[in-house]
């Protein structure tokens, strides 16, 4: 995608239809219809505002980000929605942990499943809690989430027990996840049990690295309110002897 | 949702414009035997000198045979059945009807036909005759009985051509010579004029033109809207017609060519041992009647239209665009925040709020792409802006937002 032109100081708009708004269309059966809108701010990076303050960072931003083009795929083409709050004094969101065993995941923590294997290896519980600070502000009423968004690739994962509310043009299958009242700094939970589907030495040696034995697959979890976002790694390997 | 906004019936509105291009084919195209195809499908019986003719050649960008290569239009001729040309060329007609034409002719009943097939296609009856001017036109100087057919693909014609805006250059006389204006019989003989040498150009280019028909707004019961193409440098003179939706325009040969032209040259024939012969006569009344339609439009196509990288083709096209104006309104206390990982620190604090100020400063955003989705939040268009947009507090912004089909 290249970037947009941005030399004048008109606001150009340029839209284009998803893979699934062609779909839409194509279907004529008048599912393509426009209901509501989303804002986002992909290409924007807020540590700007952080490293030079206010007035300086904001000038960086608008004329030193360069818009890239808008993408078909709809998984990809919005990412990071903005949130409306009726509450000009909010200084805290949510912050979005995910756990496998009662461990965050990180990057030094990264779930491993095995196509070959039982238990574990192919089935594991998240939970995915969004949290406030210890002893940190309170979050507003408005950005607790009643439900939790995940997004994971359905050719290697399904989520027990749910059915997928759509699944993109890129296999990215997504679910809507009912969340429940937490304890303590603990806003809102919810528990997921993510199953390893059955993977053929093909598919497996396809999708695997190149020059590795594991496949590299990514889960995104999205406060449905709050919109706070995380997106994690997930490892499938042959079996977790070899 | 916090994150999505319903759109109102309101802010949605539809709206149609037209988009015009500008097409031009350059001569080389048309003159280049390797960007035109031919379709070889007129075969005579299937004895040692059996010959084979297409029925219209397709001009192409570059060499056909590649595959970006690009189909500009079609070409081709045809004579009306009434015409002093096929009438004067037939000697008989069978007992059911079938017109017999001596063997000095060829593939008469299919140019007879192809005319035939257009004046169906163009003036709602296969035995209509076109006329150029299409209306109020003179009885006896103004019927097109020799017509050279271009068919424009729709790749560049699109919903149609723009009126007035059409031009072609084309030679009214081929290479040299021309025995009417006194040059040797040898000379033109030894020139073979039906195929272009360089050393022979072809001479008398005229530009022809469809200026002055928006002025006169004409239709056809089924080529729909229609003009009269007319010589550039004299206006007055009619030589063909446009038919605007339909992307085909009619020449009537015997005014854009020199009809009288003395023509030499080596053309197909059945009952030759060569397939071939040398052929010697007027253009208008002998060389359409005895060339098959391969060597008629090789040899308007070679010799008409120039060989150089000049344009000599040249219209505006129109394309209808229905949009959709979605109009996307964020009202002052809406999308001021954001779930961007980089709009809060480990702790979920904003970075865009300093430490200590925070009853002054108050949250912003910034807005770089719009999404439209339908009411299962399936995302159906994407929009991006062409830089950042600053969303806080005291901004309340509309995006139009246009879906072009």
């Amino acid at each position: 995608m290249g970037f947009l032109d941005h030399s004048t100081n008109n606001i150009i708009v340029d839209a284009v239809l998803t893979d699934a708004g062609r779909s839409a269309l194509a279907n004529n059966d008048g599912s393509f219809q426009i209901f509501q809108f989303a804002l986002g701010d992909d290409e924007v990076d807020y540590e700007i505002i952080e490293q030079y303050g206010r007035t300086v960072g904001k000038e960086k931003i608008e004329k030193n980000t360069p818009v890239v083009e808008a993408l078909t795929l709809g998984s990809l083409a919005l990412k990071n929605k903005l949130v409306s709050v009726n509450n000009e004094f909010i200084t805290h969101m949510p912050t979005l942990t995910v756990k496998v065993a009662g461990a965050n995941i990180s990057g030094n923590n990264i779930p491993s499943f095995y196509r070959v294997g039982s238990g574990t290896d192919k089935n594991k519980l998240f939970t995915l809690q969004t949290q406030t600070t210890n002893g940190g502000a309170s979050i507003d009423s408005q950005l607790i989430d009643s439900s939790f968004r995940v997004e994971l690739n359905s050719i290697f994962f399904a989520i027990e027990g749910e059915a997928p509310d759509v699944i993109y043009n890129d296999n990215i299958a997504v679910y809507e996840i009912g969340s429940t009242a937490g304890a303590n700094n603990v806003i809102r939970q919810a528990s997921i049990n993510v199953v390893l589907k059955s993977i053929n030495d093909t598919t497996f040696n396809v999708y695997s690295t190149s020059g590795g034995s594991s496949i590299r697959s990514f889960i995104k979890i999205t406060g449905i309110n709050s919109g706070v976002t995380s997106t994690f790694e997930l490892s499938v390997g042959n079996s977790s002897s070899s | 949702m916090a994150t999505f906004k319903t759109i109102s019936s309101a802010d949605i509105k539809t709206t149609t414009s037209v988009l015009n291009q500008l097409v031009d084919f350059v001569e080389e195209d048309i003159s280049g035997s390797a960007s035109r195809k031919k379709y070889q499908v007129f075969v005579t019986s299937s004895g040692g000198n059996a010959i084979t003719s297409s029925l219209y050649h397709t001009v192409y960008d570059q060499n056909f045979t590649l595959q970006t290569s690009n189909e500009l239009f079609d070409m081709t001729m045809g004579l009306y059945s009434e015409g002093t040309v096929a009438t004067g060329s037939q000697s008989s007609t069978d007992v059911n009807g079938k017109r017999i034409f001596p063997s000095v002719s060829l593939m008469m009943r299919e140019k007879i036909n192809i005319y035939r097939q257009y004046a169906q296609l163009l003036l709602g009856t296969s035995t209509g005759r076109f006329t150029a001017p299409f209306s109020n036109s003179t009885s006896g100087v103004d019927e097109v009985d020799e017509a050279l057919f271009i068919n424009f693909k729709r790749l560049f014609v699109r919903d149609g051509i723009k009126r007035e805006t059409f031009a072609i250059k084309m030679f009214q006389s081929s290479s040299f010579g021309d025995i009417n204006l006194g040059d040797a019989l040898g000379d033109i003989t030894n020139n073979q004029n039906i195929i272009v040498t360089s050393t022979n150009p072809a001479s008398g280019s005229a530009i022809y033109t469809d200026v002055g028909s928006s002025t006169s707004l004409e239709n056809s019961p089924t080529g729909g809207p229609v003009g009269n193409i007319v010589n550039a440098a004299n206006t007055s003179q009619t030589v063909g017609l446009m038919f605007y939706n339909q992307g085909i325009a009619v020449f009537d040969m015997k005014k854009v060519f020199n009809g009288n032209q003395f023509m030499t040259g080596s053309i197909q024939t059945v009952g030759s041992t060569a397939n071939n012969v040398n052929f010697s006569g007027s253009f208008g009344t002998d060389f359409l009647v005895s060339a098959s339609m391969d060597n008629i439009i090789d040899h308007i196509a070679s010799t008409r239209f120039g060989s150089g990288s000049n344009t000599t083709i040249t219209f505006q096209n129109n394309t209808k665009i229905n949009s959709t104006l979605v109009y996307c309104r964020a009202t002052a206390d809406e999308f001021n925040y954001s779930s961007n990982p980089t709009y809060t620190n480990s702790e979920g604090r904003i970075r865009v709020i300093n430490e200590g100020q925070e009853n002054i400063e108050k949250a912003f955003s910034f807005i770089t792409t719009i999404g439209l989705y339908d009411a299962n939040e399936e995302l159906l268009a994407v929009a991006k802006l062409s830089r950042p947009v600053e969303k806080n507090d005291e901004k309340d912004l509309t995006f139009r937002v246009r879906l072009d089909f």
